[in-house]
């Protein structure tokens, strides 16, 4: 799992960063500096470690779902080989500073199409496989993996349009206001296509594999995926509230963020009342545990992103730490909850054998979850002192602080913040361990299964 | 090494609640969309005259 | 809706259902806005980026300070107090992409053109913390060292299809990228007229300083000049990007002069601060009247020969 190689190289570069934030002597410029380094651990968590696992455990899902083996099973493999140097390269152009400065697609024209290349042939082998494939119906999983199939190619390739202008530079397509129409419209859908769907692929098909509980309510599943899916690319100007964007784009996008708390809410419920039916799983199985954290997470996520968007709270918190609090707890709440326990699920399935130590994986939830907590909590307190002190007036009307009064106050929080990174690290090291001795055993396990039948025989 | 790993999907969804929308969850789905639309009336500068620009003025006479 | 069979049977059509759902959200938001007037202002004042203002823009991205500095002003009283006239639609026509930023880790750059001199800004980039102690902006001293690359940026010019002359090139053969950058800073938000969100004028401040031998007041202007100040007139006031204060204390000036420069400020040459001590409340608000009045009165200290070491005790 090349994901968890450039996972570590991303919370490492997250550190650092964090660390960056109240010490500037730790910048090491030009290409360690705070500027490149935040794109770098945004992008090479987003391609690494999100994607990576991904692609890994969409391969895995088809397979089960569709009752063949993959269409192209080299194709599979040379994917893997082309994704893995290509995020080793696209990881190196933005040290260089080779950036379109959008976020989440920053990478420069030329990665741009290998990135494209690489997503048609993860399209080609996955849509193929399915439509092929021998069950008759499609589960849930799989409509969340051809949504995210389908939207993201559509997302991605509309923001990169641009002029090129040399190897490493080119220029958007679009200019000024609609230049940020068009990227928050990708922003905000490429967390919910890379981000939301896909885990919500995962999710319905471990957490009934893994516990033995079938879903609650199909109904639910089905409002709540075409209800997802439809309000979620209205949203992006939530990103734009307070900017030169025209009102009603603004007013719309808010109202269809606050609309999106139902279908997420769907899953939530789903999830819960799956489960409801034999608490005793999140006891008896350390898999649950994941799970229904990370739902819990995405509950709360979705709960306050749309409040986020609200005018009067947005203007309080936007621009702030309160936001990178909110992210966060996405990705190392959600995301990395449910993928940890995707690949706890797979690795010995895929080994024939059983996990090398449950205790473990219990400590890496707890570890896990203690600096995640602690992270996304210091950032909102943060978030809302830094707004508050930013508009805060003098009865007369006039600011009660500087900006820099406001910037001192943060960096106890933001060491706080670091330490809590640290906590999180220690809990992914755990994690990898975990995993690297299930294979380890896994294997020797194969090889001692081997050796006495060749010795029989 | 696939065969005996493929899932029968009829043990994945219940049936007893197959067709089932819990209450809460439903209020919630509605309610948000009447307030959608509610919101998006009363924020949009061509219904209602509301513009941010406006209520900045606003607020800078104070 | 559930008992549809054929659309969660047909891979085909679920693909199209599911296509078609995504984009009718993406047409309506996105691609329809495109095609009218509101997506494409641009103000009567804006001009394209001249090659060296462009050269500075792409340091600015490669650098990725979009990251800690946004570039847009809300329309919200204490956004426009720190910063200066909200973010007009029309300014930003031949910003590909724009620079709003999603994050204030440092401040908003929107107003930054023309606050400052041009020296602010060099010595700035270069070591930020001699400007703020501790502030966390990382130093970018080697821009100095670095030429423009000349040839690329005629490249991205002729991409972009702005206008320039040979003397353009000329200038940018000259130029390191920190001038680039500076003069990039320097053209952000011209097209706007600046205003002054607060003026203060004669009439709002006493002649005499009513603080005059409070030694907290002095100890409190202290503390704000350091913050503030320091960075462009010397740690002790000897004068660096701006004036000497030690001369300028010695001139005898008024007060009130004293006063009303500190707060309005000069235009290009110091940023004024008002926002930060408004002066017609002096009398019902007593708390902003040390603040501004110490101010005054750690210059007004300097005259007779007592600096800061011997106020200390």
């Amino acid at each position: 799992m090349s994901a968890i190689f450039w996972g570590v190289i991303g919370l490492v570069a997250g550190l650092w960063i964090s660390a960056q934030m109240w010490d500037a002597a730790l910048n090491l410029p030009p290409y360690f500096s705070f500027g490149r380094l935040r794109t770098f651990h945004t992008n090479v968590l987003v391609y690494g470690l999100g994607i990576g696992a991904e692609f890994g455990v969409f391969y895995y899902l088809v397979i089960r779902l569709t009752k063949r083996p993959l269409l192209f099973p080299k194709l599979a493999r040379f994917h893997l080989w082309l994704f893995n140097i290509g995020v080793a390269i696209a990881g190196i152009t933005l040290l260089l500073g080779w950036t379109q400065s959008l976020e989440y697609a920053e990478f420069e024209w030329p990665i741009d199409i290998a990135i494209v290349i690489l997503w048609v042939i993860f399209a080609i082998n996955i849509m193929g496989t399915i439509f092929k494939r021998k069950e008759q119906q499609m589960y849930i999983s799989l409509w969340y993996i051809i949504a995210t199939i389908i939207t993201v190619a559509i997302l991605y390739i509309v923001n990169n349009l641009s002029i090129p202008a040399g190897l490493d530079k080119s220029y958007h397509l679009f200019a000024g206001v609609n230049s940020a129409n068009v990227q928050w419209w990708y922003g905000h859908n490429a967390v919910g296509f890379l981000f939301t769907t896909p885990i919500l692929a995962m999710f319905y098909y471990f957490l009934p594999k893994s516990t033995g509980l079938p879903i609650y309510s199909h109904r639910l599943s089905i409002i709540s995926f075409w209800s997802l899916i439809f309000a979620y690319l209205w949203t992006g100007a939530h990103h734009l509230v307070y900017t030169p964007l025209p009102d009603w784009i603004q007013t719309l996008g808010i109202a269809f963020t606050l609309f999106l708390i139902a279908p997420s809410w769907g899953s939530v419920v789903n999830g819960y009342f799956t489960v409801e039916s034999d608490w005793s799983v999140m006891k008896n199985n350390y898999l649950t545990k994941f799970f229904i954290a990370g739902i819990t997470f995405y509950g709360l996520q979705t709960i306050q992103g749309p409040s986020q968007g609200i005018r009067v709270i947005s203007s309080l918190i936007h621009y702030t730490d309160w936001v990178p609090g909110h992210v966060h707890m996405g990705t190392m709440g959600w995301v990395t909850m449910v993928i940890c326990a995707s690949v706890y699920y797979i690795i010995p399935h895929i080994y024939k054998t059983t996990i090398y130590s449950e205790k473990l994986a219990n400590a890496h939830f707890w570890i896990v979850l203690i600096g995640q907590l602690a992270f996304s909590i210091t950032m909102w307190i943060t978030g809302v002192q830094q707004g508050a002190m930013w508009k805060m007036t003098n009865p007369d009307g006039t600011l009660k602080y500087t900006f820099m009064e406001g910037l001192l106050r943060n960096y106890p929080y933001w060491q706080m913040r670091t330490l809590a990174g640290v906590v999180f690290v220690v809990g992914m090291l755990l994690f990898i361990y975990n995993v690297m001795m299930t294979i380890k055993k896994g294997k020797a396990e194969l090889e001692a299964k081997v050796e006495p039948a060749t010795a029989t025989a | 090494m696939y065969k005996e790993e493929f899932d029968d999907l009829e043990k994945f969804e219940r049936e007893d609640t197959k067709h089932k929308l819990p209450l809460g969850w439903l209020i919630l789905f509605i309610g948000l969309i009447v307030f959608g639309i509610f919101y998006t009336y009363m924020y949009t500068p061509a219904f209602t005259g509301w513009s941010q620009s406006k209520v900045f003025e606003e607020s800078m006479k104070k | 809706m559930s008992e549809n069979k054929k659309l969660y049977s047909n891979a085909l059509i679920f693909s199209l259902a599911a296509a078609i759902t995504v984009l009718i959200g993406t047409i309506v938001t996105m691609f329809l806005p495109m095609f009218t007037e509101g997506m494409h202002p641009k103000l009567k004042e804006l001009k394209p980026y001249t090659a060296l203002q462009l050269a500075g823009r792409d340091i600015y991205q490669r650098e990725g300070c979009v990251n800690c500095h946004t570039q847009t002003v809300r329309p919200l009283k204490s956004d426009v107090l720190m910063y200066g006239d909200y973010s007009k639609a029309g300014e930003f026509a031949y910003d590909r992409p724009f620079l709003w930023g999603s994050k204030r880790t440092g401040p908003d750059l929107a107003r930054i053109g023309g606050k400052y001199p041009d020296d602010w800004h060099y010595q700035h980039m270069t070591n930020p913390q001699a400007f703020y102690e501790k502030s966390n902006m990382p130093k970018y001293a080697f821009l100095n060292d670095r030429k423009v690359a000349v040839e690329k940026t005629i490249s991205h010019m002729k991409a972009l299809g702005f206008p320039y002359t040979d003397a353009d090139i000329e200038q940018l053969k000259n130029s390191t990228e920190m001038d680039a950058i500076v003069a990039y800073l320097q053209s952000i938000g011209a097209a706007v007229a600046k205003k002054a969100i607060l003026q203060i004028d004669e009439s709002m401040v006493e002649e005499v300083s009513p603080f005059a031998g409070n030694k907290d007041a002095v100890l409190k202007g202290e503390r704000l000049y350091k913050a503030e100040c320091a960075g462009c007139h010397g740690q002790n006031a000897e004068g660096n990007i701006g004036g000497s204060l030690v001369d300028y204390a010695a001139a005898e000036n008024p007060d009130r002069d004293i006063y009303l420069t500190i707060a309005n400020g000069f235009e290009g040459a110091m940023p004024g601060f008002a926002a930060a001590c408004k002066s017609n409340f002096f009398v019902t608000y007593p708390r902003l009247k040390v603040q501004c009045r110490a101010l005054r009165l750690s210059m007004t200290k300097k005259k007779s020969g007592r600096w800061w070491s011997t106020l200390r005790v």
